[in-house]
C-alpha cells in the first residue's frame, strides 16, 4: 500500500477513533442524567424530544419491558457499535503491517455494528417512549445505515476471499 | 484436492533441499510450504517455469492429477 494512504488510514483511524469515544462518553451522559443517575444534563444533551419537557425517566408497568429495552438497548448497542467500529479501523492498521489487509474476522466485526446499528437505531427513534409515549415506530431510516454496512460487510467479505486466493496464488 | 503436487519427490531426487530450491526459484520458503503441502490455490507459469528450470524437469514431473475418492 502506498505511503499516502497508510498515512490517510491512520488519520482517519484517528478521527474515527476520537469520534467514537466522544459518542459512548455522550452517550453515557445522556443516559444518566436522564435516569438520574449523576448530576444532570438533559437540556444540554437530550435532544432527540424525549426530555424536551425537562423529565425524568417515567417508568410506566404497561410498556416497563419496553423502556428498559429501549433505555439499555440505546446505551449499550450505542457504545458496541462505536467499540466495533474503533476495532475495525485498528484491526485494519495493524493489519497492514503483516501485509494481509483484508481480515475475515473484520467480516463480522462489520456484520455485528451493522446489527449493532439496527438495535441503536430502532431504540433511538422510539426513545420518546421513555416519557410520555406507547408506540413502536419502525422506519426507513433506521435501516439505511445498518443495510449500507451489511452490504459493506459482504463486499469486505469478497475481498477477504479475493485476497486469499491472491496470497495463495505461488 | 485432485492436483497433487510432487515437489517433495523431486526435490529427493535431485538430492536438493527447500531452502536451495526457494533460492533458486526466488520465492520465500514459506510459499514453497505452501506449495508443498497442497494448500496453494494455484501456480503461476513463471513459478512452474522456475521450478523447472530449478529440478531440471518437466511440468508432468512436479504436478500430478488423480481422481478424488469422494
Amino acid at each position: 500500500m502506498k505511503r499516502n494512504t497508510k498515512n490517510l488510514l491512520i488519520a482517519v483511524t484517528a478521527i474515527v477513533g476520537i469520534i467514537c469515544i466522544v459518542n459512548a462518553v455522550w452517550l453515557i451522559v445522556q443516559s444518566g442524567s436522564v435516569a438520574g443517575w449523576f448530576t444532570d444534563y438533559r437540556n444540554i444533551v437530550y435532544g432527540d424530544g424525549a426530555a424536551e419537557n425537562g423529565s425524568k425517566i417515567v417508568w410506566r408497568n404497561d410498556v416497563l419491558g419496553w423502556q428498559y429495552f429501549i433505555f439499555y438497548g440505546r446505551l449499550l448497542f450505542g457504545i458496541a457499535f462505536d467499540a466495533l467500529l474503533l476495532l475495525f479501523m485498528i484491526k485494519s492498521i495493524l493489519a497492514l503491517k503483516s501485509g494481509a489487509f483484508f481480515l475475515k474476522s473484520n467480516t463480522y466485526i462489520l456484520i455485528s455494528a451493522a446489527v449493532c446499528n439496527l438495535l441503536y437505531n430502532f431504540c433511538n427513534e422510539n426513545i420518546r417512549i421513555l416519557i410520555y409515549d406507547t408506540y413502536k415506530n419502525i422506519t426507513d431510516a433506521m435501516l439505511l445505515t445498518p443495510l449500507i454496512l451489511f452490504a459493506f460487510s459482504l463486499i469486505y467479505g469478497l475481498a477477504v476471499r479475493v485476497s486469499e486466493e491472491n496470497r495463495l496464488t505461488i | 484436492m485432485a492436483i497433487i503436487v510432487n515437489i517433495d519427490i523431486m526435490l529427493a531426487r535431485r538430492k536438493m533441499s527447500s531452502g536451495e530450491l526457494a533460492a533458486k526459484v526466488g520465492i520465500t520458503p514459506a510459499n514453497l510450504s505452501i506449495l508443498k503441502t497442497g494448500k496453494a490455490r494455484a501456480i503461476r507459469f513463471t513459478t512452474l517455469e522456475a521450478l523447472c528450470r530449478a529440478l531440471d524437469c518437466q511440468p508432468g514431473d512436479i504436478l500430478e492429477y488423480r481422481e478424488d475418492s469422494h
